[in-house]
C-alpha cells in the first residue's frame, strides 16, 4: 500500500510537469521559478536541519568500538575500527562513507558445511547494490556539473571519458546510467520482496526510490532516445546560475521539464526526509568520535556539578557502629 | 472413505501472526517476557515520580493524569540534550541491516525485537508529534499519536533490549538502538514505569555501596569468610586491607562477585593475586560496587552512583584506581566517567608498581582494567603460573557486550587466559569480539522472572557454546563480567548443559603459584585439581 | 512394490521443505522467511535447529522399525522443543510441530499411498509419529521444569551464602557423611 501511494505520488508529479510544461506551456514556471524555489528550499532546509541537529550537544563520547582498543604497546590495536586519534577517526569516517564499511560487516559469506556451497545472504547484496547506486548517483551528479561550468573543467571531462569507457552506442553509453537503474531497482525490489524489510518500510522509504527512478529514466530517455539539445539546456542552466534566467530560443522538450521538475521535487523534499542521512552520517556520535575518553577529558556542556554521590559522611553516619564493631576504620569515632 | 481430519486440527495451530502492520499489534504481557515493576517505596527513596502498586498485566497502569504532557516535555528535553537522539530519530533509512542482528529477535522471532522496529516505536511518536509531515499524513508518514497502548508497548520492548549495541555495529550510520532504549527508559521513568530489578539495586548502591544492600560489617564478614576458604585451599592466611587510607591503589569490582557463585571464586582470585604481589592497595565498603545500574535508569542516576569512585579515591588518598571484571561498569568508566565526574586531577596516571609500566590508555580516568594489569604482569614475567592446574578445563571466552563494543577489550583477557590455561579455543567468529552475542540479561534484565525471555535472547550465545562444546569438548566458559557470571550459568545449563562458567581471575588464582603455599590439591571451587582426583576419594 | 519408506526416501527433500515451511509458519511471516533463508547456524540458530532437527527425526522414523527410534529421535526433538519451550507458545503449540509431518505425508503422498495401498504402513508410521509427540511433551515438560528450577536456583544463589554466613541457616559441608538418615519409604 505504502509503495503504491508513493508510486502514484511520483506519477502525479510526472503528469504535473508533462501537462504544465507540455500542453499548458508554462515554461517559465517549470524552467525557472520552480527550480529556483526548490533550490532555495533545499539550501534553507539543509542548513536548517544541520543547525537543528548541531544545536543539541553531544554530551558523551559513545563510539561503537569495532576492534581492539589501544592499550598495551605489545597488543596490536585496530586503528580504524577502534580509533583513538583524530586521524583514525577520520579514516573510519571516510571508509564508512566511501565503502559503507559497517554495512560490509554483514557481508560474510556463509560456508555451508553440508554441501560446501557458498551462499550469499541478502545482506551482502544490500551492501553491493547500495554502493552501486550511491557511486553511480555521485558520478552522475559530478557529470552534471558540465551544465553549470563554462568552460567544462578537465576533471569532469575525464570522468565522462571514464564513465563511457566501453564506447558503445550513440551517444556513447555511460555505465553509471545503467548502474543507477540496477541499484535503484534492486533496492526497490528488495523492499517489496524481502518480507522483513517490507514489514518495516514506510511510504517515505518508497517515495525517494520512485522519484530517483523517475529522474534517472527521464534523464536516460532524454539522452539516448530523444537526444535532447544539450546546448539549449546549458543556455538555460547558465542563465539560472548567473541570475539572468532566460528561456533558450529553441523550445525545450517536455521530457526535459519532467526531468527538471522531478529534480526540483527531490531538492525540495531532501531536507525533510531520510535522505538527510547524507549529512547525518557525519554527525553520528557512535562513528565520528574517537574512543579515547579514558585517555583524555571529554566535556559535557550540561554536566550538572550539583549532582553529588551519596556522601561518605552520610554513609558512615548510617553504619558507624556496625563498622566499628567489624573493625573497619572510621573517620569519626562514635 | 470418510475424509480424514487434517492432523493439525488436533491442536489449534496459530499460523503466523495476523498480517497486520506493527502499529496494530498491541503488546501482549505474558509471564516470562517482562520484568516486575519498581516497588513504590524504592521509587520514593530515589525520588522518582508516580510510585504505586501496579502490574504490566493490569488494564489500568495508573499513569499520572497529565502523562502525555510529561512524556512530550521529556521527549523535547532529551532531543535538546542529545544530538545522538535527534540524528538517530531522523536518519534511519530502514535498510534492515540491523534487523537480524539482535539476539532477542534471533531467538524470539518477534518483529518488534528487530532493532529498527524497536527504534520505530519511538520514532513513530517523534514523527507524529514533532514533524509537520507526520502531523498531516499521520500513518502514511509512519507517524502515530501517543496513546496508553504505546506506553505499554514501550515498556515491553525497551525492557527487552539489553543495550548491547550489536545493532549499532552493523548500521551504516551507526544508529545505536541502545541509545534510543536509554532515552525511552528515561521517558518511561518520568511516568513511573520502570522495573524493580534496576531500581532496587540502584537504591541499594546509593545507600550501602552495593547492589544487595549489604551493610559494611556484613561485607567485611563475607570477605573474611572467603579468606577462610583461601586458607583452606592455599594454607595462606590473608587479611585484605579495607578502607585503608594512604594506600597506593583503590580496587573496585562489582559487588555481585562477593555474594554469589561463581563470582566469589574470582573475588578470591583478586585477593590472592594482590597478596602475592604485595600490592599496596585497599578495598572499600563505601564504593564496593563497580557496576552501575544508573546506566539503565538515567544519566543523573548514573552520575550519582559513579561519583562514589572518585569521592572514595580522594578520601582515601590513593594514586589511582584498579577496576575488576565487569561489563557495563567498564562502559561507564570508559565512555562516561571522566565526562561526568572528572577530570580526576587529584589522581595519577596508573603505573604498575610491579612492572613499572605506565598505562597511558588510562591517563584520563586514572582507572585501569584488571585484565590490562594482569596481562602486563604476565608479559613481564612477574607471575609464577602453573597452567597445569587448569588442565582439566577446556575453555572458551565470552566477550561481554560492553567491554567489546564500548571499549574494545579483546586481546588482554585472552592473553591472560592463554597463559593460565593451555586449552583455549575461540567460538565462531561471528559470535565473538565486536560481533559478540549478549548473554540475554544485560541492562538490568538479569532478573529471574525474565528467565524465559533471557533464554530466548541467550540462544545465539548458547548455540555457539554448544558448538565448541561438541567440536572441541569445551567445558568452561570464561568471562570478565559479573552479570555474565550470574546469567551465563543458567544459559549454559539450558542450551549447553555441562559447560560451567568461570571468571578470568578464578583461573588465574588456580594457576597462581604463591609463596609459602601448601601443596595445592584443590582448585578455587574446592574440587580436586587434575592429578588429585583419587586422593579425594580415598579420604 | 515400493514401501512407504521408499516413497518417503525418494521424496525426502520436498517433504522436509514443506514440513519446515509449516513449522516456520507458526512464527511471524517476516521471521519465517528469514529463518528459512539464512543458513548460518550461529546467526540463525532457530532456523537451523529446526531444519536439522526435522531431518534427523525423519531419518530416525524411517531407519528403525522396532523400538530404538524413540531414543535416537529424542536428541533431534530436543533441539526443536527446547527452543519452542521458551518462545511464547502454549504447550500444545510447542509440540504440535510433530503432527505437521502427518499433514505433509498425507497431503503430499496421498495419491501414491492410495495407488500402492500403503495404508497399513501409513498407520504404523503415524503411530510412531504419535509416540514422538508424547516424547516431545516429556521434553517440553523437562525444559519448563528446568526453567523454573533455574529461577529458583538463581534466587537462592543470591542469598544462600549470606544466610549461611549470618548463621541463620545451617550448612552441612563440614558435617561428616555417614550419619545419613534412611529416607522414608
Ligand atoms: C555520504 C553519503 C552517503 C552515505 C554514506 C549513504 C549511505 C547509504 C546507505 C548505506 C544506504 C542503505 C541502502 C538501503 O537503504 O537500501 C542508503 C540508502 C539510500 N541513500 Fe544514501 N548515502 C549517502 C548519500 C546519499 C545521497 C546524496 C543520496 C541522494 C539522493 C542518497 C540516497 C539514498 C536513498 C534514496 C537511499 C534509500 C534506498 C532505500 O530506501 O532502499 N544517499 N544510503
Ligand atoms: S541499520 Fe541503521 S539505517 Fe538500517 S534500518 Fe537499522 S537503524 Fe536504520
Ligand atoms: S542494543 Fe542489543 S538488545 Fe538492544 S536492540 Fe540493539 S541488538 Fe537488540
Amino acid at each position: 500500500m505504502a509503495a503504491f501511494y508513493s508510486f502514484m505520488a511520483v506519477l502525479a508529479l510526472v503528469f504535473i510537469a508533462a501537462i504544465g510544461a507540455g500542453s499548458a506551456g508554462m515554461y517559465t514556471l517549470f524552467g525557472v521559478a520552480i527550480p529556483y524555489v526548490a533550490l532555495l528550499v533545499f539550501l534553507a532546509g539543509f542548513i536548517y536541519r544541520i543547525v537543528y541537529w548541531a544545536k543539541s550537544p553531544v554530551p558523551f563520547s559513545i563510539a561503537t568500538t569495532g576492534g581492539q582498543q589501544k592499550s598495551l604497546p605489545w597488543i596490536k590495536n585496530s586503528p580504524w575500527d577502534n580509533p583513538y586519534t583524530v586521524t583514525g577517526t577520520v579514516i573510519r569516517m571516510i571508509l564508512e562513507v566511501v565503502t559503507f564499511r559497517s554495512l560490509f560487516r554483514n557481508t560474510k559469506i556463509d560456508l555451508r558445511v553440508d554441501n560446501v556451497k557458498v551462499v550469499y545472504g541478502s545482506a551482502k547484496f544490500l551492501w553491493l547494490f547500495a554502493l552501486i547506486f550511491h557511486m553511480a548517483f555521485f558520478t552522475i551528479l559530478i557529470r552534471h556539473m558540465r551544465l553549470f561550468l563554462d568552460p567544462v573543467p578537465a576533471c569532469i571531462q575525464k570522468i565522462e571519458f571514464l564513465d563511457s569507457i566501453l564506447q558503445v552506442g550513440i551517444p556513447t553509453l555511460y555505465q553509471t546510467d545503467l548502474l543507477i537503474l540496477v541499484g535503484l531497482t534492486f533496492l526497490l525490489l528488495r523492499r517489496i520482496v524481502d518480507v522483513k524489510v517490507n514489514y518495516i518500510s514506510l511510504a517515505q522509504d518508497y517515495f525517494p526510490l520512485f522519484l530517483l527512478l523517475g529522474i534517472a529514466i527521464s534523464g536516460i530517455y532524454m539522452r539516448y532516445f530523444i537526444k535532447a539539445d544539450v546546448i539549449s539546456i546549458k543556455e538555460l542552466t547558465m542563465g539560472l546560475l548567473s541570475f539572468k534566467p532566460a528561456l533558450p530560443e529553441k523550445a525545450l522538450e517536455t521530457t526535459f521539464f519532467v526531468h527538471l521538475f522531478l529534480v526540483s521535487c527531490l531538492l525540495a523534499y531532501f531536507p525533510f526526509s531520510k535522505l538527510m542521512h547524507l549529512a547525518g552520517v557525519f554527525l553520528s556520535p557512535t562513528r565520528n568520535l574517537p574512543n579515547n575518553t579514558r585517555r583524555q577529558h571529554y566535556t559535557n556542556p550540561w554536566n550538572d556539578p550539583a549532582i553529588k554521590p551519596h556522601s561518605y559522611a552520610a554513609y558512615e553516619d548510617d553504619f558507624r557502629e556496625k563498622m566499628i564493631e567489624a573493625g573497619l576504620p572510621v573517620e569519626k569515632e562514635a | 472413505m470418510a475424509k480424514l481430519p487434517p492432523p493439525e486440527e488436533l491442536v489449534k495451530i496459530n499460523y503466523s501472526t495476523p498480517v497486520k502492520g506493527w502499529m496494530d499489534v498491541p503488546a501482549d504481557f505474558r509471564p516470562g517476557t517482562f520484568s516486575y515493576p519498581g516497588k513504590p517505596d524504592i521509587l520514593k527513596y530515589l525520588g522518582f515520580p508516580n510510585p504505586r502498586e501496579w502490574s504490566p498485566t493490569d488494564a489500568d497502569w495508573k499513569l499520572p493524569p497529565d502523562w502525555r504532557e510529561i512524556i512530550m516535555k521529556g521527549f523535547r528535553e532529551r532531543l535538546d540534550k542529545y544530538r545522538s537522539f535527534k540524528v538517530f530519530m531522523d536518519i534511519c533509512v530502514r535498510c534492515g541491516a540491523c534487523a537480524d542482528k539482535c539476539h532477542f529477535y534471533i531467538g524470539s522471532g518477534d518483529p518488534k525485537n528487530m532493532p529498527v522496529l524497536r527504534a520505530e516505536l519511538l520514532r513513530s511518536i517523534y514523527r507524529g508529534e514533532f514533524t509537520v509531515a507526520g502531523k498531516i499524513l499521520s500513518r502514511l508518514a509512519g507517524a502515530r499519536k501517543l496513546e496508553e497502548d504505546v506506553v505499554k508497548e514501550w515498556f515491553m520492548y525497551f525492557y527487552q533490549c539489553t543495550e548491547c549495541r550489536r545493532c549499532s555495529l552493523f548500521c551504516p550510520y551507526g544508529i545505536d538502538t541502545a541509545e534510543i532504549t536509554m532515552m525511552a527508559r528515561e521517558l518511561l521513568t518520568l511516568v513511573g514505569c520502570n522495573i524493580n530489578w534496576i531500581l532496587e539495586p540502584a537504591a541499594n548502591c546509593n545507600r550501602t555501596g552495593n547492589h544487595l544492600g549489604i551493610q559494611p560489617h556484613a561485607y567485611k564478614d563475607m570477605m573474611d569468610f572467603l579468606c577462610e576458604d583461601i586458607e583452606t585451599i592455599t594454607g595462606i592466611h590473608i587479611e585484605p586491607p579495607v578502607n585503608k587510607k594512604g594506600a597506593e591503589i583503590l580496587f573496585i569490582t562489582p559487588s555481585g562477585d562477593i555474594f554469589a557463585d561463581p563470582g566469589i571464586y574470582t573475588y578470591m582470585g583478586y585477593i590472592m593475586l594482590f597478596h602475592e604481589l604485595g600490592l599496596d592497595y585497599t578495598w572499600s565498603t563505601y564504593a564496593s560496587e563497580g557496576g552501575n545500574f544508573g546506566l539503565f535508569t538515567s544519566d543523573t542516576m548514573m552520575k550519582k552512583l559513579n561519583g562514589k569512585m572518585y569521592a572514595e579515591a580522594k578520601r582515601l588518598g590513593v594514586k589511582w584506581i584498579l577496576g575488576g571484571e565487569c561489563g557495563h561498569m567498564w562502559r561507564v568508566i570508559n565512555q562516561y566517567m571522566d565526562t561526568m565526574n572528572g577530570p580526576a586531577d587529584f589522581l595519577e596516571t596508573p603505573v604498575s608498581p610491579i612492572t613499572g609500566t605506565r598505562f597511558d590508555a588510562a591517563a584520563g580516568t586514572k582507572m585501569l582494567h584488571i585484565a590490562e594489569f594482569t596481562a602486563d604482569l604476565i608479559k613481564n614475567g612477574k607471575l609464577k603460573l602453573d597452567p597445569s592446574r587448569n588442565a582439566n578445563l577446556r575453555t572458551t571466552f565470552h566477550d561481554s557486550c560492553n567491554p567489546a563494543r564500548g571499549m574494545g577489550l579483546f586481546e588482554e583477557p585472552r592473553y591472560v587466559l592463554k597463559n593460565v590455561c593451555e586449552n583455549f579455543v575461540d567460538m565462531p567468529e561471528e559470535t565473538i569480539r565486536e560481533q559478540t552475542f549478549c548473554c540475554g540479561g544485560g541492562a538490568g534484565l538479569n532478573n529471574e522472572e525474565f528467565m524465559e525471555m533471557r533464554m530466548r535472547g541467550g540462544l545465539p550465545r548458547g548455540s555457539a557454546v554448544k558448538y565448541v562444546q561438541e567440536k572441541n569438548q569445551v567445558n568452561t566458559l570464561v568471562t570478565i563480567c559479573a552479570i555474565d557470571r550470574a546469567t551465563l550459568p543458567p544459559l549454559c545449563d539450558y542450551w549447553a548443559p555441562g559447560v560451567q562458567v568461570a571468571g578470568l581471575h578464578e583461573l588465574v588464582a588456580n594457576a597462581l603459584v604463591m609463596e609459602g603455599e601448601q601443596e595445592r590439591t584443590m582448585n578455587m571451587r574446592q574440587e580436586p585439581l587434575p592429578g588429585f582426583e583419587d586422593a579425594e576419594e580415598e579420604e | 512394490m515400493p514401501t512407504l519408506s521408499d516413497l518417503i526416501e525418494k521424496n525426502k527433500e520436498p517433504l522436509l521443505s514443506r514440513w519446515l515451511d509449516l513449522i516456520l509458519a507458526t512464527y511471524a511471516k517476516e521471521t519465517a522467511l528469514l529463518w528459512k533463508q539464512q543458513r548460518n547456524q550461529f546467526t540463525n540458530p532457530v532456523g537451523n535447529r529446526i531444519r536439522e532437527g526435522i531431518q534427523g527425526i525423519l531419518t530416525c522414523l524411517l531407519a528403525d522399525e522396532n523400538g530404538s527410534y524413540q531414543e535416537q529421535a529424542a536428541v533431534f526433538l530436543d533441539d526443536i522443543v527446547r527452543v519452542r519451550a521458551v518462545q511464547d507458545f502454549k504447550p500444545s503449540e510447542a509440540v504440535s510441530f510433530i503432527y505437521l509431518l502427518k499433514k505433509v505425508l498425507r497431503e503430499d503422498l496421498w495419491a501414491e499411498i492410495k495407488a500402492s495401498d500403503l495404508f497399513v504402513e501409513l498407520l504404523a508410521l503415524e503411530s510412531r509419529i504419535d509416540s514422538l509427540a508424547l516424547l516431545s511433551l516429556d521434553i517440553y515438560a523437562n525444559c519448563r521444569e528446568k526453567l523454573y528450577a533455574m529461577r529458583i536456583k538463581e534466587v537462592k544463589n543470591v542469598q544462600k551464602r549470606l544466610l549461611e554466613r549470618a548463621n541463620i541457616i545451617c550448612g552441612y559441608s563440614d558435617v561428616q557423611a555417614g550419619g545419613e538418615d534412611r529416607s522414608p519409604e
